[in-house]
């Protein structure tokens, strides 16, 4: 039998292994918690991260109307056009074409690497975290705006389907402006140039072209297929260089601001756009279904889809030549790849 | 009256060790005692002793005061008891070899535990008589436990306590008879 020394210092010892396997199993209980809860949080963060994109891409992917729609507006109105005189430029970038503007939209890939090469000042790449998703930009372009005096590099992710900007003021380091819309991404110009600097930007790059740059922007081999007796020697052919050249409809208000407005203002020998009361909005409305109807005939005819949402712009301006309203809209000829940027159309409607 | 109400809220609430230590000094004899009423092997009631004391340390129950410590103490052990029967449903078999060694540890704690030598031959007599009648006899005139304390040790209502006492004694009589032996208690 035990006595009761014997008896306590077991009782003891027993006490003490219970209180050691209780701390053990709670020890055990904590770190599970611990992992079922960092579990729960990653899950929560990759599923909100993947609604927030979702959301952004959702909220702003065009709305793109198919041709069948566009066929049922033409055949639902019957046109009114006989009072317009259309031309039909097709703007591929030309000294011409160019030399009629102020300014020209100067962009595309090549455009971002050749002016990136005086930025060897920043940092290439940066890391911000945006929407609670840490992400890698890499440093695209930068650009002055002559008119506010400021600098503005642009970064960009290099995910296809997420297509994301940064804008960021060169002087203080400030995101200005930050986007995330999807393949369709909204590009301002990377800088606006006098009229004189435009046509040799635009010389220097049609220069720099390679064979196959040329056969995917010449609109002349577009428009040639289905159909070789095009007469294009009716129409002005030039290259327009444009921002990152997609140019869809989210881009065109850009367009429309930038390109149609600040472009006219300066050719005043031309046109007018100052003088715009007599301009009802039912002749606006005219004169762009009017411009609508030749591009859906001539896609038609050329065996080209015709997209909606390739008008990027519509601008009402007078002729400075006989003050009649003339209605500039522009469309983009690129097919949905964004390879194919920088084709444009450019309809002038004249009101007579 | 023991202390062990005082000693036990003295290890419960102020984490004392000698609270249970004086506790296990007291009462470890005549718990093993009570529990040996029960599995019939002095080694088996040692543990089951043990385990009672064990578990004070460990889940530190709270002794509601309804009756003594030693009530509560022994209802405590009953309860492991009754749980090791009910795990054990089948007698231990105790080597041949093993039981004068028992008897033998048993009979140095009667010596220690009950001193009076009558009173060792009384309760010698108790392993003869069925379980339930060696529990209520050992507490009543071993522990001195009221028939209430008895009772509620054993998990019985009143009455029917009464009549176990009223059997168990009739029966130790006999068993005393046979042996001719005279306890005037009973």
């Amino acid at each position: 039998m035990k006595s009761c020394d014997e008896m306590a210092k077991d009782v003891f010892r027993r006490i003490e292994e219970h209180k050691t396997e209780r701390r053990e199993r709670r020890k055990k209980t904590v770190r599970m918690l611990i992992v079922v809860a960092c579990f729960c949080v990653s899950i929560t963060v990759v599923a909100s991260g993947a609604a927030a994109v979702y959301y952004v891409i959702q909220e702003t992917e065009p709305q793109v109307a198919s041709s069948e729609t566009v066929s049922e507006i033409i055949s639902s109105q019957e046109p009114e056009n006989k009072e317009y005189e259309v031309k039909v430029y097709f703007a591929s970038g030309s000294e011409e074409f160019a030399g009629k503007f102020k300014g020209v939209q100067v962009g595309g890939r090549k455009s971002e690497i050749a002016i990136s090469k005086n930025i060897d000042a920043y940092d290439r790449t940066i890391t911000k975290t945006i929407l609670g998703v840490e992400e890698e930009y890499s440093l695209v372009s930068v650009w002055s705006n002559e008119y506010s005096e400021q600098q503005i590099i642009r970064y960009r992710s290099d995910e296809m389907y997420k297509h994301k900007h940064l804008y960021i003021k060169a002087e203080t380091g400030e995101i200005v402006y930050y986007n995330d819309i999807g393949l369709y991404s909204q590009q301002p110009v990377d800088r606006y140039v006098k009229k004189d600097e435009a046509i040799e930007i635009a010389k220097e790059y049609i220069s720099n072209f390679t064979d196959d740059d040329l056969s995917r922007y010449d609109i002349k081999t577009i428009l040639s297929e289905g159909k070789n007796s095009t007469n294009y020697d009716n129409y002005t052919v030039s290259f327009v260089l444009s921002t990152g050249g997609q140019g869809l409809y989210v881009a065109h208000r850009v367009n429309v601001k930038k390109w149609g407005g600040e472009c006219y203002k300066y050719e005043a020998g031309k046109y007018n756009n100052n003088e715009m009361k007599n301009v009802t909005t039912d002749m606006m409305d005219k004169a762009i279904y009017t411009a609508e109807m030749k591009m859906f005939d001539l896609c038609k005819e050329n065996g080209i889809l015709f997209n909606y949402t390739k008008k990027q712009s519509a601008k009402m301006v007078y002729s400075a030549e006989d003050g009649c309203p003339v209605m500039l809209v522009t469309y983009s000829l690129a097919e949905d790849s964004p390879k194919a940027a920088g084709a444009n159309i450019l309809f002038e409607v004249k009101m007579k | 009256m023991g202390n062990g109400a005082s000693n036990y809220r003295r290890f419960r609430e102020e984490g004392d060790e000698n609270g249970l230590y004086e506790i296990i000094r007291e009462y470890k004899d005549g718990l093993i005692f009570y529990l040996n009423s029960f599995v019939g092997n002095i080694r088996t009631a040692e543990e089951l002793a043990e385990d009672t004391f064990v578990l004070l340390g460990t889940k530190k129950p709270r002794d509601k005061g309804k009756g003594s410590f030693r009530t509560w103490l022994y209802t405590i052990g009953r309860n492991i008891a009754v749980d090791y029967l009910r795990r054990s449903p089948t007698r231990v078999e105790v080597p041949t070899e093993d039981c004068g060694e028992l008897i033998a540890e048993e009979e140095s704690l009667e010596t220690a535990y009950i001193r009076e030598e009558r009173k060792i031959l009384v309760h010698r007599e108790l392993r003869k008589l069925r379980p339930e009648y060696r529990q209520v006899l050992w507490l009543i005139y071993f522990e001195g436990l009221s028939i209430r304390e008895t009772a509620d040790v054993m998990g019985k209502n009143l009455h029917t306590t009464e009549t176990l006492v009223y059997r168990a004694r009739n029966a130790l009589k006999v068993q005393l008879e046979k042996e001719e032996l005279v306890y005037e208690k009973l």
